[in-house]
């Protein structure tokens, strides 16, 4: 969510296809991180790079991450229940249409999305009043 | 980090234990095993008891939890339960200094831990491959205890991992 957010600042799969070596830097679509990345830190857990690098302009809490595994390989799989969120949202059906028997996994990352989904329109809302504020 | 929770409540996987003897494997690897449910860690798992678990629902883990008593269990146990020292034998020095009462509610809460993991057992544990009859009479005939009480500790982890979101995923 929040590297949709970042638009064409963040990660993408499409810097992936164009560019073959990033893609095995980036660990090939969920393995670890390889030597070569930019920004890329290591501590005793192995190598890491910082959330606000993948999604610039990410919200703190997620932005101070130790990201370890590329987070679109994760966001990639998990894209059914993010659409269904979406679809929801859009007033398109209830997520029991979509889901009749979900799993509290199901439930708990529907709850998640949707708290930071707020918190991204915050972030939105007070960036567009500053704006208004200063021209 | 692999997402290895389910989506649907119906989803039914089959997992082996550790402690079976027909597994042999090194103890990284039944860690691991543990953590990502990947049977190619383990070898040849081809002799190993096999369990059906399925996910739970919302409603199935509430369930469980109310029938373990979640709304009678000592609060302070529970927080002295959180903040007991991780290392065995500092943990001992600290539990045999509580107070009697504060040492009853440690108890009392480690019996309502006990209770949940039976009643997530009785909503998750689908079957034992190849044994007729209820699931949890069967885990109750294992032994020696030690392993029973590993297995019945591994198949809640399962369960679990199973069911809710890992906190690396939020």
């Amino acid at each position: 969510m929040w590297v949709s957010y970042a638009g064409s600042r963040a990660w993408s799969c499409e810097q992936c296809r164009e560019n073959p070596s990033l893609r095995r830097r980036r660990g090939s679509c969920g393995g670890e991180f390889q030597g070569g990345l930019p920004w890329l830190k290591r501590d005793e857990e192995g190598p890491y790079v910082m959330a606000y690098r993948i999604a610039p302009d990410c919200d703190p809490s997620w932005g101070e991450q130790q990201v370890r595994r590329c987070p679109i390989a994760d966001a990639n799989r998990l894209a059914p229940l993010a659409q269904t969120y979406q679809a929801h949202r859009a007033g398109l059906g209830s997520l029991w249409d979509f889901y009749r028997s979900p799993s509290c996994a199901v439930v708990e990352y529907w709850t998640e999305l949707h708290h930071q989904t707020e918190l991204m329109r915050a972030r939105a809302r007070e960036r567009a009043a500053e704006e208004a504020r200063h021209g | 980090m692999s997402f290895i929770f389910a989506t649907s409540a119906e989803h039914i996987v089959e997992v082996v234990s550790t402690v079976d003897p027909a597994v042999e494997a090194s103890d990284e690897a039944k860690v691991e095993y543990l953590n990502t449910r990947d049977e190619s860690l383990l070898g040849d798992t081809s002799g190993a008891t096999r369990f059906k678990l399925r996910a739970l629902s919302p409603q199935a883990r509430e369930e469980a939890e109310i029938e373990a008593g979640v709304y009678s269990r000592s609060e302070l146990g529970r927080m002295l339960y959180m903040e007991q020292p991780t290392d065995p034998a500092e943990r001992a020095r600290w539990q045999h200094d509580l107070p009697v009462d504060e040492r009853e509610a440690l108890g009392d809460y480690q019996r309502y831990l006990s209770r949940c993991y039976r009643e997530l057992l009785r909503a998750g544990l689908v079957e034992v491959v190849g044994h007729d009859g209820d699931p949890l009479e069967l885990l109750d005939r294992i032994r020696p205890d030690h392993h029973r009480m590993v297995l019945t500790s591994e198949l809640v982890t399962h369960i679990q991992a199973l069911s809710l979101l890992p906190p690396a995923g939020k």
